[in-house]
């Protein structure tokens, strides 16, 4: 498949702060195409720092980030890079331009020049994406906060990027808007071949990823498939997180009943293994 | 909120779908005609003009009357000046005030000037999208380019302005809420006071349009925006022959209607 970004030894220092205090600390990641991975972290360990790397709106002060292979200081290919990796952010309100929806998900296009036709096949692509087309002459501002991201999504579609790094997209949602945005972002991934990076603090979307990286102070702290990552609750717990419920829950039953299975993920899995345990119990 | 001002109503009428250039030329005309009308005939004429594009668009008449409706005070106010204090042949005496005939007519001609100035004005944004307007006014003003005007960017900064005012008014709204539930009084005392107390408005709201703008010129490099870039648009403008019927039907028109009238007696 190839790798979509790449980083060597990346070191990241705001600008102001000394440097013996880097925000991100040598961190070598490499991230495959197709791939959907999820960065967690409790506040203040990089993430969106590590995030904003990936499409040179921040630069490395020491080592190298390849998206795509191209190196992101080279300034000529900048529209390169930020047409590749697309970035979501995480108040739909402040990344909306246009007042009506179908002209805001152009917003891409014309900065990239595009002949018109070609601009308004991208919008109608990008707005079917995120199930939005019926939507295409309202008002960004009278949508729900769910639609409203899934407008934000659609925008950066447009440019039909090959990566997309969402940054806590769900944060500012209500569950309904959090299912919605979700399910797109899945769909861009299965369907669409794109890779998504996306950083949250919602255990039950990382879930949904095939890659968890989990941050700390500037490093990457774990990383492997969901089932691996969350096994290991205890260390989550160090680094100020916690395993999704049903996890931490049979992670706890586990104490009195250590023959349930160590690597439960999801709720129908929690469920299978304590009728299991309870038909056993009972016997 | 209800925030008129900049709402679009979708539509795909005649009205709607006329070039925003043709659109923004006969509205300036449409303007400086109602301020040189000086017959009932003319202000007839222009109101049937008006009414017959109210029709085609398939604009709402209650979202006509809200935009009156905050006029109404300065309307009745404007009017009675003018009805009490036009000199002229006497109407009637109340109190040490004279009505004057002359008063009367000035006062209706008030209220037809600006109510029709307010249904034209709102006409206009209704059936326009706004990038539709402001990317139809920096066509216009293409031109001053090369003069150095920075056309683009003041089009783009009217955009995101537009874009912006539902969301900074509902925020504004928000904090107002919540000083108020702090014990904060925005109701009594002098002007000075009153004034006073809306500074615990304004900085938490100048503080989060910043935050904002910072927020929104992040997400807007992420789209590969560049002032100095040419962009290509979504809708282009050409001008279609419909436009060009339109725009020289009402160029003859509308100063027809001013000459015609403007000679009558009523």
């Amino acid at each position: 498949m190839g790798e979509m970004i790449q980083t060597q030894r990346l070191t990241y220092t705001y600008p102001g702060s000394p440097a013996g205090d880097p925000v991100l600390n040598r961190i070598d990641l490499t991230v495959e195409k197709g791939s959907f991975v999820a960065i967690l972290g409790h506040n203040g360990s990089g993430k969106s720092t590590l995030a904003k790397q990936f499409n040179a709106v921040l630069l490395p002060t020491d080592g190298k980030v390849y998206v795509d292979r191209i190196d992101t200081v080279d300034e000529g290919r900048l529209f390169d890079i930020r047409q590749r990796v697309g970035m979501v952010f995480q108040n739909p309100d402040n990344q909306i331009v246009a007042t009506i929806v179908e002209e805001d998900v152009a917003f891409a296009p014309e900065n990239l020049n595009l002949p018109r036709e070609e601009t308004a096949a991208r919008v109608e692509y990008a707005l079917r994406t995120v199930d939005m087309w019926e939507y295409r002459e309202h008002q960004a501002h009278q949508l729900s906060g769910g639609q409203k991201q899934r407008v934000a999504i659609a925008g950066i579609i447009a440019m039909k990027p090959r990566c997309i790094v969402l940054d806590e997209p769900t944060a500012m949602l209500d569950p309904v808007g959090r299912r919605e945005t979700l399910a797109a972002v899945m769909r861009l991934n299965r369907e669409e071949g794109i890779t998504v990076i996306m950083i949250t603090h919602y255990m039950n979307e990382a879930v949904e990823a095939d890659r968890v990286i989990v941050m700390d102070r500037g490093r990457i702290a774990m990383d492997g498939p969901p089932r691996a990552v969350f096994a290991r609750a205890g260390e989550l717990e160090r680094l100020g997180l916690e395993a999704p419920q049903p996890a931490a829950l049979i992670h706890r039953l586990r104490r009195r009943f250590p023959q349930l299975p160590a690597d439960v993920l999801t709720e129908a899995e929690a469920v299978e293994a304590l009728s299991a345990l309870l038909a056993e119990v009972g016997r | 909120m209800n925030v008129t001002l900049g709402q679009y109503f979708p539509g795909h009428s005649l009205t709607h779908r006329t070039d925003p250039r043709v659109k923004l030329v006969l509205e300036v005309l449409f303007i400086a005609e109602l301020f040189m009308v000086k017959r009932y005939a003319g202000f007839l004429l222009m109101g049937a003009l008006l009414a017959l594009v109210v029709h085609n668009s398939k604009i709402p008449l209650w979202a006509l009357w809200r935009g009156l409706r905050r006029l109404l005070l300065i309307l009745a106010f404007t009017s009675l000046l003018n009805l009490f204090y036009t000199d002229g042949r006497e109407l009637f005496t109340i109190w040490r005030l004279t009505a004057t005939w002359e008063g009367l007519h000035a006062a209706l001609f008030t209220i037809l000037r600006i109510s029709m100035l307010i249904v034209g004005t709102s006409l206009l944004t209704f059936t326009t999208s706004p990038i539709m307007l402001t990317d139809a006014l920096e066509r216009l003003l293409a031109p001053l380019k090369k003069l150095r005007v920075p056309v683009g960017e003041l089009a783009m900064m009217m955009t995101i302005a537009l874009r912006f005012i539902p969301v900074l008014s509902e925020e504004t709204a928000k904090i107002m809420s919540a000083q108020k539930a702090r014990g904060a009084d925005f109701e009594s005392g002098s002007v000075f006071q009153r004034a006073r107390a809306l500074i615990p408005i304004l900085v938490p709201l100048f503080v989060s349009a910043f935050r904002r703008a910072d927020e929104l010129a992040v997400a807007m490099e992420c789209r590969c925006y560049d002032s100095a870039m040419p962009r290509s648009r979504l809708k282009e403008m050409r001008m279609k022959r419909a436009d060009y019927l339109i725009l020289t039907g009402m160029l003859l028109l509308i100063p027809a209607i001013l000459m015609g009238t403007n000679r009558l007696w009523i």
